[in-house]
């Protein structure tokens, strides 16, 4: 194999694919990125065999052929390089050469058949949303998966429903969940329902752009497919079932809270500084009632903290506590000027979205206080 | 002065209570089956020998028409509880040694002695039980006199009589003396406690080891622990071990559900909450293993049984002993986060 290629797209290349390499892989050719030239494409594949991408770059093949290459190196190396064409060539000795200006480096491969095989989506059937709308669903959706230590595995990955024209986008860690529901171009009337890792949807929202531009995607065979331009990826779904969503999503709520977004969130940030309680973190209290939300924290030893924020309020007065990080997740991924804050009562799930809007609904189970517990036992 | 409280034979008198036609008859308290043990023993099975901790079928041996109660842990446990109650009463420092065991700190009474005829006497008549009682200047003394006590009775040991009440003693009274050290004690002719008491501790070091300070002191009647009232539960649990190997996930289930509810009970008792489950498993081959399972809101009978059936399919044998236990204990005064799933 040699080519002749421009660093800036050589450095992108190498950005892009080291997304999807462990660093800390057992398997050596894991660490590395398999390089295939032909004619005036360079194509560069990376995979941690779950997650994997390739991506093509413009470059002259001066012969084809394809080389396994250590991305790291490759990219320390590159990224240093003078603003010079790059000109890569393997050699039958499993060397690699590369030359750009009056810079020369030799570094080890293996060989490409090492390179573990890439599914291919072939003629799936796919829909598409628009980029931009897409990447704000991934970005308010994602953050509320279970990280990986938690013991259900499906809970850290996306599930994503299919369905005519609207796709659903759920996340939950069992204590707080993000809904979303998008439109979709569902030309062929694809009808699936599957649990994408949370990692590969922050890496598929990476490479989406805030144009209204359409992406197009695939759900089958187990994979995730996606391309964007000259970056196509996959990842393995997650096996598993996924809980029923529909059943936690509350039906009527009592209470309604309307309210600054941005001035809530301040509050409850401000708060947070004082909540560090070890038992139960981040513990805030919402007094709310005719037209002000009084929020606290108090911390034996640290301190105590009050602020009151103004609201358009429903409902009876309430005392409910959260913690306030789930609810500063949920305000911190919004846009929108104002939020609902839909409550039943202190013991049951609330619901914040966007005012005005029901594509987005983000369910936070509230933290039961010390003293519903002793009239409870009473 | 501390009073030691300790309920005569707490199981089997409960057992006796309970079903009266079983008066003068000998009764122990314990799973009936090759591998049970006495739980309990009243004091007419004791005649025949039968002590607990003993295998039942040895009991069983040993004495013909032994009565064999299958205990019935949430009756002593609640009441357990009645008794600290009833404790609570008299002093606001009681440190439970088990369900059937306390220490009393009475240095405020003028006269414990009178004091603790009346709590044993509302032990009586409340409860329908016999308690004996040991008095004495320390938690030694006290729980000392208590075992001289039995049945039915108590016992005070002023301070000025306390050399005089132990010296007479075998060094098997002494605490953390088991069978093993009193006979290293007897190899070098220390019989009684006196005889430790006029050992110097270098000698009671080379013979016993570490504790031989202590020993010394014990000896002396000098005890200066405090009765700890803040006693908090780290952990509990409990186990059942099977009559025959057991590989019937079902029956398995059916156990591990009541070790559930015994262990939910007795937090619910504690006002406590669990944050981690341990599932203990021995197998035919004596290999035990514990899994431990964070916990969420709820869910101690889903986490242990999923725990329980992911090890059957993987290690495909039967089950000798099977036990649950949870840790990470935390007040339910504490806010709790609830869950949506």
């Amino acid at each position: 194999m040699e080519l002749e290629c421009e660093k800036n797209h050589l450095v992108q290349a190498l950005q892009v694919v080291s997304r999807a390499i462990n660093p800390r892989s057992p398997l050596p050719i894991l660490s590395h990125v398999l390089f295939q030239c032909q004619g005036e494409q360079l194509s560069c594949t990376a995979t941690d065999l779950d997650f994997g991408v390739v991506i093509s770059v413009g470059a002259s093949a001066l012969d084809s052929g394809s080389v396994a290459c250590p991305a790291r190196l490759l990219n320390d190396i590159v990224a240093k390089l003078p603003g010079a064409p790059v000109r890569l060539k393997a050699n039958a000795d499993g060397r690699l050469h590369i030359h750009c200006g009056r810079s020369k480096f030799e570094i080890s491969t293996l060989p490409a058949e090492e390179f573990p095989g890439i599914p291919q989506p072939g003629e799936l059937p796919q829909v598409g949303a628009p980029q931009k709308s897409l990447k704000g669903a991934i970005r308010r959706v994602t953050f509320a998966t279970a990280s990986s230590e938690e013991s259900r595995a499906v809970m850290t990955g996306v599930y994503t429903h299919i369905e005519g024209s609207q796709l659903t986008l759920v996340a939950t860690d069992g204590r707080r969940m993000a809904y979303h529901e998008l439109a979709i171009d569902n030309p062929e009337g694809l009808q699936v329902q599957a649990i994408v890792p949370g990692r590969a949807m922050l890496e598929l929202s990476r490479l989406l752009n805030d144009s209204e531009e359409p992406v197009y995607f695939s759900l089958a065979q187990g994979q995730f497919y996606c391309s964007i331009g000259n970056v196509a990826m996959h990842s393995r779904l997650l096996e598993g079932v996924f809980p029923d969503y529909r059943r936690v999503l509350p039906q009527s709520f009592q209470r309604f809270a309307r309210v600054g977004r941005e001035s809530l969130l301040g509050a409850i940030q401000r708060m947070l500084v004082v909540a560090q309680e070890k038992q139960s973190p981040n513990l805030i209290v919402m007094d709310v009632g005719g037209d002000s939300m009084t929020l606290s924290a108090n911390t034996p030893d640290v301190g105590v903290a009050q602020e009151e924020v103004a609201v358009v309020y429903e409902g009876d007065p309430l005392k409910i506590a959260f913690n306030g990080k789930y609810v500063v997740d949920a305000l911190s991924v919004l846009d929108c000027e104002e939020v609902e804050f839909d409550l039943q009562d202190d013991t049951r799930s609330g619901v914040i979205r966007p005012y005005g809007q029901i594509e987005y609904k983000y369910v936070v189970m509230p933290v039961r206080l010390r003293e519903v517990v002793e009239e409870a036992a009473v | 002065m501390i009073a030691h409280i300790d309920m005569d034979a707490f199981y089997a008198s409960v057992e006796l209570r309970d079903n009266p036609r079983w008066r003068g008859k000998p009764v122990v308290v314990g799973y009936d089956g090759s591998r049970g043990v006495v739980a309990a023993a009243s004091y007419e099975a004791r005649k025949y020998g039968v002590f607990s901790a003993m295998p039942m079928a040895k009991a069983v041996r040993l004495c013909p028409g032994l009565v064999v109660a299958p205990p019935r842990f949430e009756v002593y446990s609640s009441i357990s509880s009645g008794l600290r109650a009833l404790y609570a009463e008299y002093t606001a420092r009681v440190e439970p040694l088990a369900l059937d065991e306390c220490y009393l700190d009475l240095f405020e009474w003028e006269s414990p002695g009178r004091i603790v005829a009346e709590i044993r006497s509302r032990i009586h008549s409340a409860f329908g039980l016999p308690a004996s009682a040991g008095i004495g200047p320390n938690k030694y003394v006290a729980k000392v006199a208590s075992g001289k006590a039995k049945p039915d009775g108590q016992l005070l040991i002023a301070a000025e009589s306390v050399l005089e009440f132990l010296w007479p003693l075998p060094v098997s009274e002494l605490w953390g003396v088991g069978p093993k050290t009193a006979e290293r004690l007897r190899n070098h002719g220390l019989v009684f406690i006196e005889q430790v008491a006029a050992s110097s501790v270098e000698d009671l070091t080379r013979i016993v080891g570490r504790s031989g300070a202590d020993l010394h002191k014990l000896a002396w009647g000098r005890d200066d622990r405090p009765v700890e009232t803040d006693f908090e539960a780290k952990s509990l649990s409990c186990e059942h071990t099977f009559e025959r190997d057991c590989g019937d996930l079902e029956e398995l289930g059916r156990v591990l559900k009541r070790q559930v509810t015994r262990l939910e009970e007795r937090l619910g008792r504690l006002r406590m909450r669990a944050g981690l489950a341990v599932v203990k498993i021995r197998w035919p081959d004596f290999r035990t293993e514990t899994r431990s399972v964070r916990l969420r809101s709820g869910s101690l009978w889903e986490a242990s049984m999923s725990v329980l059936a992911e090890r059957l399919r993987v290690v495909k044998q039967p089950v000798r002993l099977l036990g649950l236990g949870v840790g990470d204990l935390v007040s339910e005064d504490v806010p709790t986060q609830l869950e949506l799933f």
